[in-house]
């Protein structure tokens, strides 16, 4: 950490009319949690089309006017898509509509079909004051300083498991064949795993040539400089900063 | 884009031995071209004339006809050059060509050719086809020539562009406080390198893509300005970089200046989808095609007049359609407009903007509608949040939301649908039901009515025969009654006559009418013997007036002739002739012709005795010269004789006052010198002869004076005998007058006698005297009265008996007509007892007849089939309803728990059938956009005003329609940074040799958008005169720059001042203040600092009055929220701009560092990077203030500049900076006339303000 530390100094410092006013380590609260979902395995195929297959097999449709009306969708798409379907021999055209060949009952078929898979798990940190969930590795290097103070304008958050699901949704776990996909339906359950404090240096500065004030926070969460952070500082004590530094510069 | 033309052209070619020898050298078969067969797709290009007129031309043929023409495979284009000559097309040579961008250009036919191998003439549709077309030389020439002035754009941005990559290390690399640019030290680069870095793009070891642009390269220090999207990552890896490595590259610019480039030369090539679009961008009246007939638009946006103008116009126009906008008209709102419009017509539109935040407003601003499909493409880094949705990557997801809406929305209806439908159906039955009776009733209520209708129809038709008998009973009566009162009169009448008969025979008899004539007769006669005593009496008393009238004549007579004698004896003794012509004259004596004879010899007689006289008393006077003049001529040795020879050869008269003079003449001659002068003697000789001559010649014609007066007494004697002989003639005369009165006396004297008689006569009635004609005539008429009345007498008699016999027959005729009367009254009122009956029944009808069954009749049968057609469709929603709404749910929950995989299909077709493109100007150049998307129906570019003529050419290129959207009067295009003043100032400071500066400031001067819009007709134009952001006393401020347009600009809020409230009171803004200067005094202590160094300027005393306003303005709003005026999470938008970045930098950093504003969100900028936005407030720092001679103020002196610096503020404009400065100082008098109208509104609506205590 010194040694980070350090070299962050000199970075800052790589610049000759930047001096460091102060700096400062504290923590920022994050917590992580053990996240259980639910997921199955579906066959990858789009939505459109399956839904072309599903209404073809459910009523007697001639114009793709007709569908495109019922799905609220492009009639251009529908008459591309039924074109395509009919090169393939998933559909053709009978006397009363579209109907589904062999082929296109078990591709419809394949396509409803999911196949539920066991439940997965993974760890997710929350930092409440960027309101950002990620997934943790779960190896995050803790320094054993639980001595630091906590952030000064930390706040506390409650879980949205709603974020939680679209974070894990983007996310492919598990080992998907290549006509395959996993999705995650649920949340089954969501543990707090850990308070994870964050340790983070802060350096305030100050640009004499521009007679400018600002901040500095390298975040361990991230691994760089924390924009939020340094806004969040910036914004509610430049000022206090410039009038004492002018107060500083006049008592002596 | 290229001519095409459905007809086989067949035509014949000969082969020269080389074109044969060069085919053969391709692998090319000289038979496959006359084969026959499908004909050939050959692209025809016309060269240039030849200079004796010959035509010649290339063919060219497209690569899929290489197949049939060799065996080998060609890559390339074979090209045919061929002449004509005689008619006959003649193959000279054949070349290859390279197939990219060679074919189908706007020079070209393409044309079906079918050859043959004869020695036939070519077809003459064939060759006129040719000799139509423009060489495309020619056309490109023309390109090129006018594009050549475009030069100067690619050439201030090529500036020092010829570099190659540099690579190098650095040691240190320092985040400027905001992240917002690097600085690299310990560069190793060469010193010639160090002026070369400057609009690089820079990349970093270790960091993907590019991270920024080299802004400033001086000490040995690299400052570098990074791009958005770039900063994340530097931030988390921008520390820990390992391979400390820069490159500076000019790649990204160079490969934007060659797409700028590459525009020029497809319009040269003929490559622009619209073939004429050459000419509408060149030609000093665009050859713009007429429009279409306006179709009646039914608009999805709410349009004013003049957007519904522009998008029905810009929907219309062929080829070329341009919009002006002036700030808050709402373009976005038209080009929007516009998009949906031909999103409905199947067409597809590019939107392009120089700059990706211009499309991406315009695209954010597009209806999520069913037809109409965005796509974004460009760099996603550079790409704005509204327009991140319709990236490829994120159409899927875009489409998925909306359809999910629309569905979700008409799902959840439905649900309810079925209970409704329900109720719906069972209302409807309902309703049926109970229309059901009152359709009854009314359909009986029609019949009835039509039965009353029939019933009165008959009353009436009755009604008239009797009525009609009735008038006839009321023509009897009348005539009966008039009948009665004749008979009454008559009877009257008749009594009448018989009283005055009988008055009349009462009151005389016979023998009184005897007597009483008798006695006016004799009146009568005594009467008329007085008459004729007194008209006998006149008579003579007249005669005996002439009588002495007569006598008195005969008096004066004899008097007269006692005179006359007494003249007679007086002129007998007269001895001259004087006293004979006075008695003439008293005597009143005729001349008669032998007096005037008499006279007239007189007279000639004394004349003669004058001029014979005078005529010898000259003789005297010339005859003593000549007695002088002869010595004095003979001693001068002059022939006498000689003289008066000559002096006799001519005759001449002379008059006496000719000869004084000569007389006078001759005596001075003779006392001069001149006396011995023979010359002048012999000419006085020869004049005395001459005259001499002439008097004797005179003398000659007269007789002696004595002769003369001998006939004179002759005369006289003889006169005096005429004289005497006339004056015995009066005599006589007087004599015969006096005899003749004597007669007439005697005369009248006779006639009295007779009539003196008769008035001795009628003696006796000489007493009557007065009123004797009067007293006849009155006589007379009593006897022709009494004549009258005595036949009346007689009459009256005869009369009265017939009176009487007819008084009693009218007596009996009255009697009848009373019996007659009578009976017509009873048979009139029988009559109309009847009637009145029968109307009484009429109006019990009418009662039926008045009211309108039918109208309830029709609207209850409507009512019952439209229930009917209600229930059955509801029945039918009903019986679809659960199929309708299993599919919908279905398709809900499977776009519900879509992802990416499962929209992948509708993503390919999203972007398949993709219809508004939104991209930049010059994306829209990038090879892989014009493969995806050659051709587009309609391009709108937006904000063109911005764009420099190349950058618009590229998506021009690319539309067969163009609509432009822009505002000349706002800025003209930046250069990279800088703007076009910025940059020519830096070209002459670097004095790089760019010597056609002048050339390149009149191209800046000159906007493309501007010329359009001024030379294109009404139909292609419109401007947006509604504009609906500002408070209408800010636009006061920038009316002035539309003034010259057609249109006046006018402010659309219904009412500014509530619209336009910004709600904040403070000491120096009030509620209604709107418009504000903040004057600062044109002095030392607040007047304009220049870096040192550096260029731009910046105004201390500026930013300290901003830094007061600001805060004062966010206590406002502070207090404001307290008082509920403004919500508590509002943050009042401000925006602080200026015309100098160094004051702009300076705001920044004082409004970072020095102020807390939590009530506020602030942006600070230039007035040029502004161009486009619009805040709540905006404050203006002005900057420029100085006492310099020039009263230079820079940038600010350009209207466009200060437009739109007036024009982002909805709410509230402050200017800050000194009045004097901007209105007085100023150079130009039109700049000081601009501010000076900005100043005139500000102190109108009340927002002068001075500097509020003085700075210490």
């Amino acid at each position: 950490m010194d040694k980070l530390i350090k070299d962050l100094r000199s970075d800052l410092l790589g610049n000759p009319d930047v001096s460091i006013i102060k700096t400062a380590r504290w923590q920022l609260p994050a917590v992580s949690y053990e996240v259980t979902f639910s997921q199955v395995k579906r066959f990858k195929m789009d939505i459109l089309m399956k839904m072309l297959l599903f209404a073809f097999q459910e009523t007697d449709i001639r114009r793709a006017a007709a569908l495109a009306d019922m799905l609220l969708v492009e009639e251009l798409f529908i008459r591309d898509l039924i074109g395509k379907m009919e090169r393939t021999q998933l559909i053709h055209l009978g006397n009363k509509g579209y109907m589904l060949t062999p082929k296109g009952h078990e591709y419809l078929g394949k396509g409803i079909f999911e196949e539920d898979m066991e439940e997965g798990q993974a760890l997710v940190a929350y930092s409440a004051v960027h309101d950002e969930y990620r997934l943790a590795d779960g190896n995050e290097a803790v320094e054993g300083e639980g001595t630091l103070p906590v952030y000064r304008y930390a706040v506390e958050g409650t879980v949205d498991w709603d974020r939680l699901q679209e974070l894990l949704a983007k996310e492919e776990f598990g080992s998907a064949e290549d006509d395959f996909q996993t999705i995650v339906t649920d949340i089954v359950g969501c543990e707090e795993h850990s308070a994870q404090p964050v340790p983070c240096v802060e350096f305030q500065l100050y640009d004499r040539k521009q007679d400018i004030f600002y901040a500095r926070v390298w975040s361990g969460l991230a691994g760089g400089w924390d924009e939020k952070l340094e806004k969040q500082i910036e914004e509610k004590e430049v000022v206090k900063w410039r009038a004492d530094g002018l107060k500083d510069r006049k008592e002596p | 884009m290229v001519n095409t033309n459905s007809s086989i052209h067949k035509t014949s070619m000969r082969i020269t031995k080389t074109a044969s020898e060069k085919m053969r050298g391709f692998g090319i078969d000289e038979r496959s071209f006359f084969v026959g067969g499908e004909p050939f797709k050959v692209f025809i290009e016309r060269y240039p004339s030849s200079p004796d007129g010959g035509l010649s031309v290339a063919l060219i043929f497209s690569q899929a006809e290489n197949s049939r023409l060799a065996a080998k495979e060609l890559n390339q284009l074979i090209v045919l050059h061929c002449i004509f000559t005689n008619h006959q097309m003649l193959l000279t040579n054949v070349t290859l060509r390279k197939a990219y961008g060679a074919l189908g250009t706007n020079w070209q036919r393409e044309e079906q050719v079918v050859f043959e191998n004869s020695r036939e003439p070519a077809p003459v549709a064939f060759i006129n086809l040719i000799n139509r077309m423009t060489p495309a030389k020619e056309s490109s020439d023309y390109v090129k020539k006018r594009i050549g002035s475009w030069e100067g754009y690619l050439k201030i941005q090529e500036r020092g562009m010829d570099i190659p990559d540099i690579k190098t290390s650095y040691s240190k690399l320092a985040f400027s406080h905001d992240f917002s640019r690097i600085t690299l030290t310990g560069c190793g680069l060469k010193d010639n390198e160090w002026k070369t870095l400057k609009n690089l793009s820079v990349r970093l070891t270790g960091i993907d893509g590019d991270v920024g642009t080299v802004i400033k390269a001086a000490n040995r220090a690299v400052e570098i300005e990074l791009q958005n999207g770039i900063v994340k990552q530097l931030r988390e890896k921008g520390h820990s970089l390992h391979k400390k490595e820069v490159v500076f590259s000019n790649f990204a610019a160079l490969s934007q200046i060659r797409r700028l480039r590459q525009g020029f030369t497809n319009l040269e090539k003929g490559l622009a989808v619209n073939p004429n679009l050459d000419r509408l961008l060149f030609e000093e009246k665009p050859p713009v095609k007429p429009l279409k007939q306006m179709e009646k638009l039914s608009f999805h946006n709410r349009l004013n007049e003049f957007q519904q103008q522009a998008v029905s116009g810009a929907v219309s126009a062929e080829d070329l359609y341009v919009i002006q906008g002036p700030p808050g008209t709402g373009k976005t709102t038209v080009i929007a407009e516009i998009c949906l419009q031909n999103a409905k017509k199947g067409l597809k539109t590019l939107v392009a903007s120089q700059s990706n935040l211009a499309v991406d407003n315009a695209l954010g601003r597009l209806l999520a509608n069913k037809d109409i499909r965005i796509l974004r493409v460009g760099r996603t880094e550079s790409i704005e949040e509204e327009g991140k949705k319709f990236i490829e990557e994120n159409v899927g997801q875009y489409w998925k939301e909306n359809t999910l809406k629309e569905i979700t929305a008409q799902y959840e209806t439905r649900k309810k649908r079925a209970s409704e439908l329900a109720r719906e159906l069972e209302a409807a039955e309902r309703a049926y039901n109970e229309l059901q009776p009152v359709y009854e009733g009314s359909a009986k209520a029609v019949e009835e009515k039509k039965a009353a209708q029939e019933q009165k129809r008959e009353i009436q038709s009755l009604l008239k025969k009797e009525q009609n008998n009735l008038t006839a009973f009321e023509f009897q009566k009348e005539q009966a009654v008039r009948q009665k009162r004749e008979l009454t009169e008559k009877l009257e009448a008749v009594e009448k006559l018989i009283a005055k008969n009988l008055a009349l025979l009462e009151s005389r008899t016979f023998e009184w009418f005897e007597e009483e004539q008798k006695r006016v007769s004799d009146n009568i006669q005594q009467l008329e013997r007085a008459r004729l005593f007194q008209g006998l009496e006149k008579e003579l008393a007249g005669l005996k007036k002439d009588m002495a009238v007569i006598s008195g004549k005969r008096d004066r007579m004899a008097a007269v002739i006692e005179a006359q004698k007494a003249v007679l004896l007086e002129a007998e003794s007269v001895k001259k002739v004087d006293g004979l012509m006075q008695v003439m004259a008293e005597q009143k004596i005729e001349e008669v012709p032998a007096i005037t004879y008499l006279i007239n010899k007189l007279e000639a007689n004394r004349e003669n005795i004058d001029a014979w006289g005078k005529l010898k008393k000259y003789n005297e006077l010339i005859s003593a010269a000549i007695t002088y003049v002869e010595p004095l001529a003979a001693s001068a040795n002059l022939s006498i004789e000689e003289l008066k020879q000559k002096a006799s050869a001519a005759t001449e008269a002379f008059t006496s006052s000719d000869l004084d003079r000569f007389l006078e003449k001759l005596r001075a001659a003779l006392k001069s010198r001149q006396r011995n002068d023979p010359a002048v003697l012999a000419g006085a000789l020869t004049g005395l002869y001459k005259r001499q001559n002439d008097l004797w010649r005179r003398g000659a014609k007269l007789k002696t004076a004595d002769v003369y007066i001998e006939e004179s007494k002759r005369a006289f004697q003889e006169l005096k005998k005429v004289l005497c002989g006339e004056l015995l003639k009066q005599q006589q005369h007087s004599f015969a007058l006096d005899q003749k009165w004597l007669e007439d006396l005697e005369t009248k004297r006779l006639e009295a006698v007779p009539l003196e008689r008769q008035v001795r006569q009628l003696s006796d009635a000489a007493h009557i005297s007065a009123n004797i004609e009067e007293g006849i005539y009155e006589e007379k008429a009593r006897l022709i009265e009494l004549g009258k009345e005595k036949a009346a007498y007689e009459q009256a008699e005869q009369s009265l008996k017939e009176l009487q016999a007819e008084r009693i027959q009218e007596t009996d005729a009255l009697e009848e007509n009373k019996g007659k009367l009578a009976e017509i009254d009873a048979k009139k009122g029988r009559l109309q007892e009847w009637i009145a009956n029968e109307e009484q029944e009429l109006d019990a009808l009418e009662g039926v007849l008045s009211s309108s069954p039918e109208t309830e009749y029709e609207e209850a049968a409507k009512k019952m089939a439209s229930l009917s057609f209600t229930q059955e469709s509801l029945k039918q929603e009903q019986k679809n309803l659960p199929l309708l709404q299993s599919i919908q749910k279905k398709w809900l929950d499977l776009l519900e728990g879509a992802n990416d995989h499962d929209l992948d299909e509708i993503r390919k077709l999203y972007i398949k059938h993709a219809n508004v493109i939104g991209t930049t100007c010059v994306a829209s150049a990038r090879k892989d956009f014009i493969d995806n998307y050659p051709v587009f129906d309609v391009v709108i570019i937006d904000e063109v005003s911005k764009a420099t003529p190349p950058e618009l050419l590229l998506p021009m290129l690319k539309g067969r329609k163009v609509i432009l959207v822009g505002d000349h009067h706002q800025l003209p295009p930046l250069l990279g940074n800088d703007t076009l003043e910025e940059t020519l100032e830096e070209m002459i400071k670097e004095n790089s040799g760019f010597e056609e500066k002048r050339e390149l400031e009149k191209l800046l001067e000159e906007s493309l958008f501007e010329r359009l819009y001024k030379n294109l007709p009404e139909a292609n134009k419109t401007m947006l005169a509604i504009q609906y952001r500002m408070h209408a006393d800010i636009m006061e401020t920038i009316s002035p720059f539309y003034e010259l347009e057609d249109k006046q600009l006018q402010c659309g809020l219904p009412d500014s001042d509530r619209d336009r409230d910004h709600l904040l009171e403070s000491n120096m803004v009030s509620r209604s203040n709107h418009l504000m200067w903040l004057d600062l005094p044109n002095e030392p202590a607040y007047f304009e600092e220049r870096m040192s160094g550096g260029k731009s300027l910046y105004n201390p005393a500026e930013l300290q009055e901003i830094s007061r306003l600001l805060v004062e303005m966010n206590d406002a709003a502070a207090k404001a929220k307290q008082e509920g005026r403004i919500g508590a999470d509002h943050l009042k938008s401000v925006g602080v701009i200026s015309f100098y970045g160094e004051q702009v930098k300076r705001l920044q950093r004082m409004i970072d560092q020095e102020l807390r504003l939590p009530h506020l969100t602030i942006r600070t900028g230039t007035v040029d990077r502004f161009q486009g936005s619009e805040m709540e407030i905006i404050l203006l720092s002005m900057v420029r203030n100085n006492q310099n001679k020039h009263g230079d103020i820079g940038f600010a002196k350009d209207y466009r500049r200060l437009n739109v610096a007036l024009s982002r503020a909805k709410e509230l404009l402050v200017l800050i900076g000194s009045s004097e400065m901007f209105t007085e100082r100023a150079k130009k008098d039109e700049t000081k006339a601009m501010y000076r109208h900005v100043l005139q509104v500000v102190k109108q609506k009340n927002g002068l303000k001075a500097l509020q205590g003085s700075r210490g």
